[in-house]
């Protein structure tokens, strides 16, 4: 399910972001890995367990403003839903 | 052409408490004395890190028979590698959980042989059913990664239900249902692990069920039988494409089963760097692209997709492993894999209700 604005979205347990110098980023998971860039990575980066939905949704909306805000909304919060749905993701 | 090696299978010991009647253990095991250093595994992790590998499987054997294991995790985490333990859980306790997560550990993935303990005793040989169930409570107690792994065949299939409900009990984050595949000692058991069609398609309908059921709770990965389906499996994602899998005693192979090939000779990580092994040894090189490929492979448009299958079912089912894999519907041998499915739904039933007195039982290495 969608994630609420008031969740805190954090990776689940064996999820983890690896960032090495000269390499893409990649979330590892059990039996696969992601590779990220842009606001996929900015917003994984940002899932710690401490930051609502709302709060990421505020932070890639500044990062990118020029997009519509609704429309950032409706990204992230899919974004995050297939996350979950891979249980990559944990709402808090 | 090189592909990148993406991760390395490390069969750190063939020991093993269980006695798995579909082990994937070829027949021929390595002993304990013949096994890897600590030091030896180090410097595999470590080479595999620097080429780029992201994952690492530790297994076996019981990989937790190994008393460094702790220390190759960490050696492991070091290299950058995800770390998977792929384990039955027996030698594990909360004091080793702890170690092993301390030292950096990804993922446990526990096997689990049925629902009924007594029917789950039975195909691991042994009275292990009871400790699994108490470990999978000790690993949900934690912040680890958890997938529970079942095998599933034509004696426990019927109890598919009551498998995925014990996994919403011990609510791992991933459930496998993996079908048995025909190597190792699978093989000699195979008209009693073999299911039928009916048991087959029932399967797949309580596995997408529970897929809606549970999605966001559990994630559901499911293996099919080869030998039901249309085209072949892209064996480990094709030969020395993706993935290395080093035995006890060192040898580099690029599929569990490969030592069933005759005349090929399997190169050591103790005299070779894992990079020669993996871009140059003969063994990765005998198989891979598509040079190697017979009709009708060698023309088809799906030889990209699934790159004639598995070469050591070729051997196993057609006596070459050259051939096309007979489990294709297009392959010459196919009616061999048919001759089978026709014994397995034709022929009575067998080993479902009743405890099946002919397994053939995995044994540890001699010393």
């Amino acid at each position: 399910m969608p994630p609420e604005l008031e969740q805190r979205p954090r990776l689940a347990p064996g999820c983890r972001l690896s960032e090495m110098p000269g390499k893409s980023a990649t979330l590892m998971m059990p039996e696969s890995a992601l590779q990220l860039k842009g606001p996929g990575l900015k917003i994984i980066q940002l899932c710690d367990g401490k930051r609502t939905v709302a709060d990421i949704i505020h932070i890639l909306h500044k990062a990118f403003p020029e997009a519509q805000v609704a429309r950032v909304q409706k990204d992230i919060v899919e974004f995050l839903k297939t996350l979950h749905d891979r249980r990559a993701v944990d709402f808090e | 052409m090189i592909y990148p090696l993406l991760a390395v299978i490390a069969e750190v010991t063939h020991l093993c408490p269980l006695h798995c009647v579909y082990c994937s253990n070829p027949l021929e095991m390595k002993s304990r004395k013949e096994e890897l250093s600590t030091a030896n595994w180090l410097s595999v992790f470590e080479q595999a890190g620097e080429m780029g590998a992201l994952q690492l499987d530790l297994t076996g054997g019981e990989p937790l028979a190994r008393n460094d294991l702790v220390e190759l995790v960490a050696g492991a985490r070091k290299a950058k590698l995800y770390v998977n333990l792929i384990t039955s859980g027996l030698g594990l306790n909360e004091a080793r959980l702890d170690a092993l997560l301390e030292a950096g550990l990804d993922h446990i993935q526990l096997s689990f042989q049925d629902a009924l303990e007594a029917r789950a005793n039975e195909f691991a040989g042994t009275r292990a059913h009871a400790a699994k169930l108490a470990l999978a409570a000790l690993i949900r107690s934690r912040r680890a990664a958890f997938t529970m792994n079942v095998v599933v065949h034509r004696a426990n299939l019927d109890r598919l239900d009551e498998i995925i409900a014990l996994a919403e009990d011990l609510s791992p984050q991933r459930l496998e249902v993996a079908h048995v595949q025909y190597y190792g000692w699978a093989l000699p058991n195979r008209e009693a692990l073999l299911p039928t069609r009916e048991q087959l398609d029932r399967s797949i309908e309580i596995v997408e069920a529970a897929r809606g059921r549970l999605k966001g709770k559990i994630r559901i990965e499911f293996v099919t039988p080869d030998y039901y389906g249309k085209f072949p499996k892209a064996c480990m994602g094709g030969w020395g494409r993706k993935l290395m899998l080093i035995t006890p005693a060192g040898e580099a192979l690029p599929c569990h089963a490969a030592g069933v090939i005759p005349d090929l000779h399997f190169d050591n990580v103790k005299q070779h760097t894992l990079r020669w092994l993996w871009e140059e040894s003969p063994a990765f090189q005998q198989f891979r692209g598509e040079d190697w490929m017979p009709e009708p492979c060698r023309s088809c448009d799906r030889r990209s997709q699934d790159f004639g299958g598995c070469r050591c079912q070729s051997l196993l089912l057609a006596g070459d492993a050259r051939a096309t894999d007979p489990t294709c519907s297009l392959a010459p041998a196919r009616p061999v894999v048919d001759a089978i499915l026709g014994r397995a739904n034709g022929g009575p039933e067998i080993a479902n209700g009743t405890t099946h007195s002919e397994w053939l039982y995995r044994v540890n290495p001699a010393n």
